[in-house]
């Protein structure tokens, strides 16, 4: 134990006497904010377009500059929120509801100030529990066989599209699917036969994790920012900006709280930030004093703390089933691994085997990307609303560019460049129709994973499916896909809820 | 309160028939997949190895799609339930109603991506591509003066016509559509040249005709020729990357001033 903590902080004194790690660190985490400010940019395209570019770097560098513009995508999305009451992101949409009314009465420095401190404990929490549950959940992991690995990837796609859903459940688990066929796409693992690869030889390897996430995050994203001529309303004008440390200590048990919310909610394959903040919101109000439930949507401090605190607690919550079982818990974080795997590293139940202390090395990284958050955030957020200001016609299409040159850049072929655009226009109209695209993003990164572990799986019990309902954990996750997917399911939920409607009058109906 | 209801119902209205049309081409795609999975090996002996059904490349493919085709099946049936195949035949509900301006928006959008992928970046320098993508969205939604459009169809439409006659008269081979990078370097330099000439016309037409405050046009101008030619800069001599058609013009004359004249 000893030994580990004098190692975490070896590398953070290593990391931070290097004068070139500090630079990309500030560097990264500035241009996080900026893309979290950004109406219509998002965390996952800011990944994945700086994974391109972290391509040639050592390990340690691309990691500081991926995670440092992670933590401050997911804080900068509160600056239009609170200013100008439009989230940057779909996590700080819970901000906004809080955030604007106190910018309209003059607070606006005061709101920045509460939601910069809160990011950082919300995501300095979030690493403690990385830290302290990863080790045990890769112990675990380590006894999960083929069958377990199936099944949390069939878990990821089912869980990620009943959550992430607007409209019917079934078009979640549709694009979910989607991304899991896409997966299949080129030779397979085992008998390394062409799938669906049509004689070309581009196909060959299967499709690119780097080019489809840009396609499907970036090229939507101009469509219609373009297409609904977005205009942004000029910033509500604010004062300095401070920590606000005596609000931090008022609400400290709703920081804890929504901590757990955000580190929970952020560990459930495919769910992100958004949801945390919201889930995280509510649970605030419905725990407040009747006085302070009143203030919820008028300016609460109490509000703006818990959505903050949760959606940045998240991403040590995604972190946590990324570096342990190798499945992504957000977006950002399914970009992420693959930029982990660009640079060799293959997260798993193995990874501190193969590379030992990596979730130090990661959590150190990380306390260093939320402090450059923070202070970045105190110093620059006037500089950043400027920013803010630029019409989105003149910038979007610089990010289209940027999209077209980060997925030609990694592989240097035209074929990557070929297939962003057309994944980018049918993620758009699915978008339009309202199917999730987050789905269809986990289904690419986990498709391969679940057809080897099935076909592995299947091999050693020579054709048995019987195995699933002999290990907990298996049958466990069984369970709870069979009850997610029929809870949904109308005729199925009927047929069930009259049967036990039956059983109960039958039980209880002498004694009513 | 019933106007926010009525609302929402024809809002979700709107939904089902849409979703009436995706569960349609979804069934068709899960049809097609399923006959090319069918066509590979379930059992017998591939690349020295005695297979299965369970070991077989058609096992998880077999298990998405059928879940596809349910779930398509599932979607169709809601679409069906609330009348969602009301309109099915009318082509707005397909390709968008063009009366309407956000529809065209997103036509136009779509269509510049297209050409600036597909055609222009293949052929041409990547900065004089981008300089040409970027005048075109920003002359639509930035200026938003219609006096500017036609113009730039024109220009476009010479700009695409003179690249596939100049494949046609230089190339042994002509092509509309190609994975290899160009490297017929007489080839690059007229398509750079006619490139060019259409962004000089447009940026002329910009400056003569424009009723726009001169700052906008600035602004416009610096996103438009300025940015493209530092993203060059920075992806070529700081990230090391080579641009998609290495001896375009702009490329060329970057590298001689770099790497000869300041000797870098």
């Amino acid at each position: 134990m000893l030994e580990q903590f004098l190692y975490f902080f070896k590398f953070l004194f290593e990391l931070v006497t290097e004068p070139f790690n500090l630079f990309i660190l500030f560097g990264s985490s500035l241009l996080g904010i900026l893309f979290g400010s950004m109406p219509g940019l998002t965390a996952t395209l800011g990944v994945a377009l700086l994974t391109t570019l972290t391509y040639g770097l050592d390990t340690s560098t691309a990691l500081i500059s991926l995670l440092g513009l992670y933590v401050g995508a997911i804080y900068g999305g509160s600056y239009p929120a609170i200013l100008i009451n439009i989230p940057g992101t779909p996590a700080a949409a819970a901000t906004a509801m809080d955030g604007y009314p106190l910018a309209e009465r003059g607070e606006g420095g005061k709101a920045l100030g509460l939601t910069t401190t809160a990011s950082m404990i919300g995501t300095v929490i979030g690493l403690i529990f990385l830290v302290v549950l990863s080790p045990l959940i890769a112990v675990l992991a380590l006894q999960f066989t083929s069958w377990e690995f199936f099944l949390l990837a069939l878990f990821g796609i089912v869980i990620s599209g009943t959550l992430t859903s607007h409209d019917l459940v079934v078009k979640g688990w549709i694009a979910g699917f989607i991304g899991l066929f896409l997966a299949t796409i080129g030779r397979d693992t085992l008998q390394f036969f062409p799938r669906y690869t049509f004689d070309t030889s581009a196909l060959d390897g299967g499709l690119e994790v780097v080019p489809v996430l840009i396609g499907a995050f970036g090229i939507p994203q101009v469509i219609r920012v373009l297409s609904e001529k977005q205009t942004l309303a000029k910033a509500k004008e604010f004062a300095r900006i401070l920590p606000e440390f005596s609000a931090i200590v008022r609400n400290i048990k709703h920081i804890f709280r929504s901590a757990c919310i955000g580190v929970g909610i952020g560990s459930v394959p495919g769910i992100g930030e958004d949801i945390a903040g919201w889930v995280s919101y509510s649970t605030a109000k419905n725990t407040s004093s009747p006085e302070e439930q009143k203030k919820f949507g008028t300016g609460s401090e109490t509000a703006l703390i818990s959505s903050e605190t949760a959606n940045n607690a998240c991403i040590g919550g995604a972190l946590i089933p990324l570096l342990t079982l190798g499945i992504p818990g957000s977006p950002p974080a399914a970009m992420l691994l693959g930029a982990l795997l660009l640079n060799g590293i293959i997260p798993g139940p193995t990874i501190e085997v193969e590379h030992p202390n990596f979730l130090l090395e990661v959590t150190a990284i990380m306390v260093l990307a939320s402090f450059a958050m923070w202070v970045n955030g105190m110093v620059l957020a006037k500089q950043v609303i400027k920013l803010l200001q630029i019409p989105a016609p003149l910038f979007i299409p610089i990010v289209a560019v940027l999209c077209v040159l980060g997925s030609y850049s990694l592989g240097l072929n035209f074929f990557d460049l070929y297939l962003m655009i057309p994944v980018g226009i049918i993620a758009f109209i699915l978008g339009e129709l309202k199917f999730p695209i987050s789905p269809l993003v986990i289904g690419l990164v986990l498709g391969g994973m679940a057809d080897e572990s099935l076909r592995r799986a299947l091999m050693l019990s020579e054709g048995s499916f019987l195995p699933v309902l002999q290990r907990p954990v298996s049958l466990i996750l069984l369970l709870i896909i069979i009850y997610c997917v029929i809870s949904q399911i109308p005729f199925l939920k009927n047929a069930i809820n009259s049967r036990l409607g039956t059983i109960k009058s039958k039980i209880f109906g002498k004694q009513a | 309160m019933s106007g926010i209801f009525l609302e929402e119902q024809e809002s979700t209205n709107k939904l089902r028939k849409a979703d009436f049309k995706a569960a349609l081409v979804l069934l068709c795609i899960a049809i097609l997949i399923l006959l090319e999975t069918l066509k590979f090996p379930m059992t017998g002996s591939y690349g020295g190895v005695e297979s299965q059904w369970y070991v077989s490349p058609a096992l998880f493919p077999l298990i998405l799609v059928s879940v596809l085709l349910a779930s398509s099946a599932l979607l169709l049936i809601t679409a069906i339930k609330a009348r969602g195949y009301r309109d099915v035949f009318n082509y707005k509900g397909w390709i968008g109603d063009f009366g309407q301006s956000i529809n065209r928006d997103r036509w136009f959008v779509i269509i510049q991506l297209l050409l600036y992928i597909y055609i222009f970046i293949p052929s041409c320098d990547f900065f004089l591509c981008t300089a040409n993508f970027l005048l075109a969205i920003t002359f639509r939604f930035y200026l938003s003066n219609s006096a500017l459009m036609l113009p730039l169809y024109a220009t476009q439409t010479i700009a695409v016509a003179g690249l596939f006659g100049l494949r046609a008269s230089l190339l042994d081979e002509f092509y509309f559509f190609s994975m290899e990078i160009v490297s017929d370097e007489k080839l690059i330099a007229w398509s750079d040249s006619l490139l060019a000439g259409m962004i000089a016309i447009n940026c002329l037409t910009l400056l003569l005709f424009s009723k726009a405050e001169k700052i906008k046009i600035v602004y416009l101008l610096a996103t438009c020729l300025l940015v493209p030619l530092i993203l060059v800069f920075v992806f070529t001599f700081l990230l090391q990357v080579p641009m998609p058609v290495e001896y375009g013009s702009v490329s060329l004359f970057l590298q001689w001033l770099w790497y000869d004249k300041l000797g870098m």
